[in-house]
């Protein structure tokens, strides 16, 4: 089976349940909606053979587009997200399936619609695997993944505060460890050393070839 | 008598058998495991938000320091990524160099597998052993980019630097007399070419030699037989990979299904196991030093023969340094590849490749900037330990070293 025959496949068993079907640089993507996430993801074990999820994460689309980059926790007052879809939303979760019957893979994403406590629901119990990477997304972006069995940090120190790769966290870190020399006690403060930039970021307008 | 019940085990962060720092809270029934809780995340330095602000050539050197014991294998995957978003060709040498380096990088991670999962199994001398060979490998490294373990050789559009055409000596010093010189460089008068094929010629002996040690072992056996089976179901739902996948009899490489470089004109076979069990993990990457040898083979004999560049014109790479003193433009375009970098056109990819351990696989979403917006990294080893639970429950407490073991554990690039 060929990518262009999994499109049409796919496009006509799901029909409306999901948004957007094509393919981008010779891959195929899948865009869902939240709700239809779970039985989508369920059907394309089932039906379409992709017994394997290679990789879950999550994204953040804050600054998306732009060339800003945030150095403290400030962010721009009048700044309106455009995501790789053309919608607004911030966050995204991102799988990569895999079919070793038809040698095929596939992307599915999900826009979350809640940008200040992005949740969707877990698939753990279709593939074991996406238990420790739903933990990951949990842990560097906040993503609440519903029904997932044991949703702990998986990556950060214990107690650690805030989710590290959201655009908004600086790339420093907002706490240090140093050794208090008054109270002989190795304790956190907050950083001290000045954010910089060495390479700036630019954009240009460049069209893919493919 | 007292029943002991419900033990609880804290193993690690610093334990040799934990291949670095994995710390293990093991819940036990006497000695049996009844559960396992892997805390990872002491190796963690933020390669991911990392790479967010810095240009795509700096990042090279990141993936090295992933899983640091196969390097060649995580820059590959990287410099794919940043080529296929540029729709770049490389350079046919260049991409049997990188193939004979990535099987190089495959037998140095086996040999460090073999020689640590032997060692916490109770075989100090196999380490030894691995180890020896291990150094002609990374003089080849060496030899090459100048790097011993973090190489940063691939470049986007090939590699940094044509093979030399001389190997590196011994010197004569206090802990080396002249007789040991000549026998120790008797493999290096030629190109790095001749020394390569000189260690295949008696690699291959050698691997037969570690087999004589193990295979039939009692103890070893003993060890590693019916330890940590996982069915072929199992093997997928847990995102096995690699060695891992294989051992349980499903017959998956992306080297021969999803060729990419020029595996596809390579002679090689893939060893599938039986029982999914430790040993038929063993017994297939044994084979598989074997068949990397058997490619590193066809590559010199090609290497030798074809000459060519190895990177692609379009002003991705820096520049010689010869060139840069004496031409205005390679001036020009090192000083904005330095200040600026080069940018990709907006979307996404993932591009993977048949690391040493099983899949590795790069997620890349541009926005058109000069920076990645956002780096996944798919390492092989995140889904392997996220399976130790399974595959522990029901086994002994040192039944667990055999386990992270035949995982072929490295925190480098699970924790990131």
């Amino acid at each position: 089976m060929k990518k262009q025959e999994l499109q049409t496949k796919l496009s006509e068993y799901f029909d409306d349940k999901i948004s957007k079907i094509y393919i981008q640089n010779n891959e195929l993507n899948l865009i869902v909606d939240e709700k239809n996430y779970y039985d989508c993801i369920l059907s394309l074990r089932n039906e379409f053979n992709f017994e394997q999820l290679i990789d879950l994460c999550g994204i953040d689309y804050l600054l998306y587009g732009t060339t800003h980059e945030l150095l403290d926790d400030e962010l721009p007052t009048s700044h309106n997200i455009k995501n790789d879809n053309d919608t607004n939303h911030r966050f995204a979760v991102i799988t990569h399936l895999l079919s070793y019957k038809n040698n095929l893979r596939l992307r599915v994403k999900v826009y979350l619609s809640d940008d200040t406590k992005p949740a969707i629901k877990s698939i753990c119990d279709i593939y074991s695997v996406a238990n420790w990477f739903e933990r990951e997304a949990f842990d560097l972006l906040g993503i609440d993944f519903t029904s997932h069995p044991d949703m702990r940090r998986i990556l950060s120190d214990y107690g650690f505060e805030g989710h590290p790769l959201r655009k908004d966290f600086p790339t420093g870190g907002r706490v240090e460890i140093i050794y208090d020399n008054d109270s002989k006690k190795v304790k956190y403060q907050t950083t001290t050393h000045e954010p910089r930039v060495l390479v700036p970021r630019v954009i240009k307008n460049i069209q893919n070839s493919l | 008598m007292n029943k002991i019940k419900d033990l609880q085990l804290n193993f690690g962060p610093q334990h040799p058998a934990a291949h670095g720092v994995l710390r293990l809270i093991l819940e036990m029934d006497g000695e049996v495991i009844r559960k396992a809780d892997p805390h990872i995340g002491l190796l963690h330095r933020g390669t991911e938000k990392l790479v967010e602000s810095k240009p795509y050539n700096q990042n090279i050197a990141y993936m090295d320091r992933l899983d640091y014991v196969s390097m060649l294998s995580n820059e590959h995957a990287y410099v794919m990524a940043v080529e296929k978003m540029l729709n770049l060709k490389v350079p046919i040498r260049a991409q049997y160099i990188r193939v004979m380096f990535d099987e190089i990088t495959r037998i140095l991670n086996h040999l460090l597998w073999i020689g640590a999962h032997a060692l916490d199994v109770g075989a100090m001398s196999m380490f030894l052993y691995a180890f020896a060979e291990r150094e002609d490998l990374m003089d080849c490294y060496e030899a090459v980019s100048g790097a011993r373990l973090h190489a940063h050789y691939y470049r986007v559009g090939g590699v940094s630097a044509d093979l030399p055409n001389f190997m590196p000596q011994y010197q004569e010093s206090r802990f080396k007399t002249k007789k040991d010189i000549k026998s120790l460089n008797e493999a290096r008068t030629g190109t790095l070419l001749d020394f390569i094929e000189d260690f295949t010629n008696r690699f291959i002996g050698k691997v037969d030699n570690y087999e004589t040690l193990l295979s039939d072992n009692r103890i070893w056996k003993q060890r590693t037989v019916d330890i940590g089976v996982v069915s072929p179901a199992r093997a997928y739902a847990m995102g096995f990979t690699g060695p891992m996948l294989r051992g349980s009899g499903i017959q998956w490489d992306l080297r021969r299904k999803q060729p990419y470089a020029v595996y596809d004109k390579m002679d090689f076979d893939i060893p599938v196991g039986k029982n999914g069990d430790s040993y038929d993990r063993y017994l297939i990457r044994m084979q598989e030093m074997r068949e990397s040898n058997k490619i590193i083979k066809q590559c010199v004999s090609w290497l030798r023969e074809n000459e060519g560049a190895v990177i692609a014109d379009g002003k991705y790479s820096v520049p010689s340094r010869d060139d840069m003193k004496e031409n205005m433009e390679s001036l020009i375009q090192h000083f904005k590849l330095a200040t600026e970098g080069y940018c990709l056109p907006k979307g996404e990819v993932y591009v993977a490749v048949e690391h040493p351990k099983g899949e590795f696989g790069i997620y890349l979403n541009s926005d058109g900037a000069n920076k990645p917006y956002r780096l996944k990294i798919r390492a092989p080893g995140f889904a392997h330990i996220s399976a130790l639970e399974e595959m522990a429950k029901g086994h002994m407490l040192a039944d667990v070293v055999a386990i992270i073991g035949t995982q072929d554990i490295v925190f480098g690039e699970i924790d990131r």
